[in-house]
């Protein structure tokens, strides 16, 4: 390396080092982040195993006495809640925040304290799910928590309480990661890296961010809702008052099922980087394959009722149900043949991750087929609730996600530590756990069909499946004893491993022109990218970019990294990183303080605890921009280019257009929600209740309508730097919006003010209190902008914050329009 | 300009997955009608769900096959990106399609209601 290149290293390691000792707490770089995704999510994984131990230990044989009802309740509960909320989730997660920029020749992901955030609220998410054992209130109700099970009359006490506050804190961080990682692909792929150029990983995850965004919000709706009928007393999902317990079952499903494809398809992306490395070739039908992520993607969000087959759901609606469960075989059918096709014309290595990629296809093949026939009606019939379906699903998250991960870890353990796995161990690991896995769960076809019910402590021992129960126990330790090997192989191979050359399995993609183990800032420079396979396409290319060639291969001072088109992935600004912060961990720690304040009853100290979740975010904001930062920057051969604060494509614009996607798909299941009540309940509204008045929906309308046509005017205001007409109107559109927030209030004080008395009342004060909440947020952030303003931050030149107010107010205006047509004017409808 | 060609210009990735978010309209009308008709029978009446669904299926298969078409000829004429979207489009065309006729099939030997409410009994 030249003198040059070797001085540019060591300038940018400053720039992107992480404070050292304890203050590493606030590093906010994705490798640190990634990373401890990926420990948190795998120590959890262990936690999870060893409740499964007690498990299968108490089912060894029928009447045995390791667990009672309630622990073993209690151990199910968890056991599940923690595998997909805790491990699965977080660990693709963090397989993503730390590859993804690494693939795309990016440096960093865009929105580094967002991810921080996510990862400190996802650790004390599990944190609270787990304090439900110091209280001796650990959730008993199954990791759906189906109602009327779950609700205030069949689960006092606080375990529900636990379950609903840990996981919806837990899922915070899979929505927050997922902002960051869709607009990390759209706008910070390398120069050049056209979208059909993109790796197939990215488009994974792309698909799965996405259907984070859209299927998250109907289980952290569901879960606000039956907190608030358990705390508050509101009816959604008590029939008595008018709400209906099927409700809950959408809700949750409308999240689970997708949630599948979410934890798959990532594993798939895993499969589909090492697959080609493996076979020395590309990838065969890359556009096949995208076409299958994104009709995966797709059909999976009509799957949900699949899982409600018995719940007396029309027949021809459980078809379209059935049909869509065939439908969904198609796309995922394309990846099978097109990794089976890739390995068939390449020459592939016995490297050790393609022993696990063959125990993937054994297994999870085996696991999509009884996926079939379970979206078969009349045989879900049948298998429901039995441990047929426990067969089902381990084959398919185990062999879909586990397999692949550990695939992943064999083949990306060099670039993590410089050391290359071990073939012999990594071969009997796998062996313990291929052989476990189907001892353990092979024998629950049988088991289930023979009428062995799921979650029950104990069985008859007339069922006559004593024999293939212990088999299964038998299999589920030798399985951990394959966990236990695979931690061991792992620990030996990053202390005594043989040392990895460069590029240890002669890859394509830009991760492999990496040092190993790499630096913070990934890459001394980012080169243009002209093919699907970088490294193959262009073997100098690693050379040149650790010299420094190519954009940005210069060190100013702040972490700056380049951003490119959508499409076509041209250059078009310099995106400037926030440096290492504690505000995410302050943040973080404010919203926990909401959700444990919430959980003691505390509600004056969780009212406080809002503010300063608002404040700390606020604060975060603020110390990311830099109001005396250069407007256009040199980024190499003379080119300059725009900083981000000043472009149409700013990662922060994306980045609010995506949480309002996830915010409309909340506010969607809140509709569905209305409607679904209505659709059940005899009068709408019911006997006793009142209409609500329409002179409100109108001081509503006139309030959302003059507000947003003033913020609109506002914006033209600071177009023209007319920064005085700019506050005026800002000012203006909050008074209109206050009118709107009045006209709610009234309704909800006056016809509303019992909420707790009916379904009717509850869903539309929810309603009309989620809208009114969205206008009070566009207005603090409106506020925050003419703060921006005065303090230099926003000017006719840095729009930023101006543009995303406006975004934020107009998409409130939207919702707060469809709100109340639909709790003022469509009970009229149908009265 | 032309819709499509509009839709295809400013926003092209919406319009790779056009077809596929036809698909949704689809799955959620159909489903939407089914539980209107069986529960609340005053609104569209109980045996007109399959004929609804029938309507809002074909509707729904016409779109497809004519974004699919559009895209089958993009796909000819354009190159790089623009051929690589149209591709995709017009492959996602076709699997919406089979997924809509996978929902259809059944609708003439299936009736609309059997099985609704047994859960409220």
């Amino acid at each position: 390396m030249s003198q040059r290149a070797t001085e540019l290293h060591e300038a940018l390691q400053r720039i992107w080092r992480n404070p050292p000792g304890w203050r590493a707490l606030a590093a906010v770089n994705h490798g640190t982040i990634g990373l401890r995704f990926i420990v948190t999510g795998f120590v959890f994984f262990l936690i999870a195993g060893l409740q499964a131990m007690f498990l299968r230990l108490q089912l060894a044989w029928s009447g045995n006495t390791v667990l009672d009802a309630q622990r073993y309740n209690e151990l199910v509960t968890l056991h599940g809640s923690t595998m997909m909320f805790l491990f699965a989730v977080p660990v693709i997660e963090g397989f993503a925040v730390y590859f993804l920029p690494k693939l795309l020749g990016a440096r960093d992901l865009p929105f580094p304290r967002l991810s921080a955030y996510g990862y400190w609220c996802y650790l004390f998410g599990g944190l609270v799910l787990y304090a439900s054992f110091l209280f001796d209130q650990v959730p008993d109700s199954g990791w759906f928590m189906y109602t009327p099970l779950s609700g205030p009359e069949f689960t006092p006490g606080k375990r529900a309480d636990f379950w609903l506050l840990g996981i919806t804190l837990a899922e915070i961080s899979a929505v927050s990661a997922a902002i960051e990682l869709v607009v990390a692909i759209l706008v910070t792929r390398a120069p050049n890296m056209a979208i059909q150029r993109m790796p197939l990983f990215a488009w994974y995850i792309l698909a799965m961010a996405l259907m984070i965004l859209f299927g998250f919000p109907p289980l952290i709706l569901g879960s606000l809702l039956l907190e608030l009928e358990r705390t508050f007393g509101f009816v959604f999902f008590d029939p008595d008052r008018g709400g209906d317990p099927l409700l809950w079952q959408h809700l949750f499903w409308l999240f689970g099922h997708p949630e599948v494809y979410i934890i798959f398809l990532p594993a798939a992306g895993v499969l589909t980087t090492i697959i080609p490395t493996l076979a020395q070739r590309p990838m065969v039908g890359y556009t096949w394959v995208v076409l299958a992520i994104a009709g995966t993607a797709f059909i999976s969000f009509g799957l949900w009722v699949h899982h409600m087959f018995t719940t007396g759901i029309p027949l021809l609606s459980l078809s379209f149900f059935s049909a869509a469960s065939m439908a969904v075989v198609i796309p995922m059918g394309i990846q099978i043949f097109a990794w089976i096709g890739t390995l068939w014309t390449g020459r592939p290595r016995r490297d050790p991750a393609l022993l696990y990629i063959a125990g993937f296809f054994f297994i999870f093949v085996a696991g999509g087929l009884t996926g079939v026939m379970v979206a078969l009606v009349p045989f879900d019939w049948q298998a429901h609730d039995s441990h047929f379906v426990v067969a089902h699903l381990h084959y398919v998250l185990i062999g879909g996600l586990l397999f692949p991960l550990l695939a992943g870890a064999y083949y990306w353990l060099p670039l993590w530590t410089g050391r290359m796995p071990s073939r012999s161990l990594s071969r009997v690991t796998f062996w313990l756990l291929f052989i476990g896995f189907n001892l353990t769960f092979l024998p629950m076809h049988l088991t289930g069909l023979l009428g062995l019910p799921r979650r029950v402590y104990t069985y008859s021992p007339a069922l006559g499946v004593d024999a293939l129960n212990l088999v299964s126990t038998i299999g589920g330790f030798l399985f951990a004893f394959g966990i236990a090997a695979f931690i061991l192989d792992l620990l030996l191979a990053a202390w005594h491993g043989r040392q990895a050359p460069a590029n240890p399995w002669q890859a394509s993609t830009l991760e492999w022109a990496l040092q190993m183990p790499p630096p913070n800032y990934n890459f001394a420079s980012q080169m243009a990218v002209d093919g699907r396979e970088p490294l193959w396409d262009a073997p100098k290319l690693t050379e040149a970019m650790a010299q420094g060639q190519g954009y940005l291969g210069c060190a100013r001072g702040a972490r700056e990294m380049l951003g490119t088109a959508p499409l076509d992935g041209r250059p078009e600004q310099v995106i400037r990183l926030s440096q290492s912060s504690w505000w995410p961990l302050y943040c973080a720690l404010a919203t926990a303080a909401v959700f444990v304040a919430v959980l003691a009853d505390a509600y004056a100290l969780a009212l406080l605890a809002v503010f300063a979740v608002a404040a700390t975010g606020l604060a975060s904001a603020w110390t990311t921009g830099d109001r005396h930062a250069p407007l256009a920057l040199d980024v190499g051969d003379g080119r300059m280019l725009p900083v981000h604060s000043s472009v149409r494509n700013a990662p922060g614009w994306w980045g609010l257009s995506m949480f309002l996607l996830a915010d409309a798909a909340m506010f969607g299941s809140l509709l569905f929600a209305y409607f679904y009540l209505w659709l059940r309940a005899p009068a709408w509204p019911s006997a006793g209740q009142t209409l609500l008045p329409l002179t409100h929906a109108g001081l509503v309308a006139l309030g959302l309508l003059a507000g947003s046509l003033s913020l609109g005017d506002a914006q033209r205001a600071l177009r023209e730097d007319a920064t005085a007409r700019y506050r005026q109107r800002v000012r203006l559109a909050c008074g209109f919006a206050a009118v709107a927030i009045g006209a709610w209030t009234a309704s909800l004080l006056q016809p509303l003010a019992a909420p707790a008395s009916h379904g009717y009342a509850s869903v539309s004060a929810a309603l009309l209190g989620f809208a009114a909440l969205h206008v009070a947020l566009a207005m603090l952030i409106a506020g925050y902008a003419l703060l921006r303003l005065r303090h230099g931050y926003l000017s006719e030149r840095r729009p930023l914050d101006a543009r995303l107010a406006q975004l934020l107010w107009h998409y409130v205006t939207a919702i707060g329009l469809v709100a109340t047509a639909v709790a003022y004017l469509f009970p009229r409808l149908v009265h | 300009m032309r819709p499509l060609a509009r839709l295809n210009q400013r926003f092209p990735l919406t319009a790779m997955i056009a077809a596929m978010l036809v698909w949704i309209a689809h799955f959620t009308l159909v489903y939407g009608v089914v539980g209107l008709s069986c529960e609340r029978p005053e609104t569209l009446g109980r045996s007109a769900a399959a004929g609804w669904v029938v309507l809002a299926s074909l509707a729904a298969i016409t779109a497809t096959l004519a974004l699919g078409v559009a895209s089958l000829r993009r796909w000819r004429r354009e190159q790089g990106t623009a051929r690589f979207l149209a591709g995709t489009s017009a492959l996602l065309a076709l699997l919406a399609l089979i997924a809509m006729a996978l929902v259809l099939l059944p609708v003439p030997w299936l009736p609309a209601c059997i099985g609704w409410g047994s859960h409220a009994a």
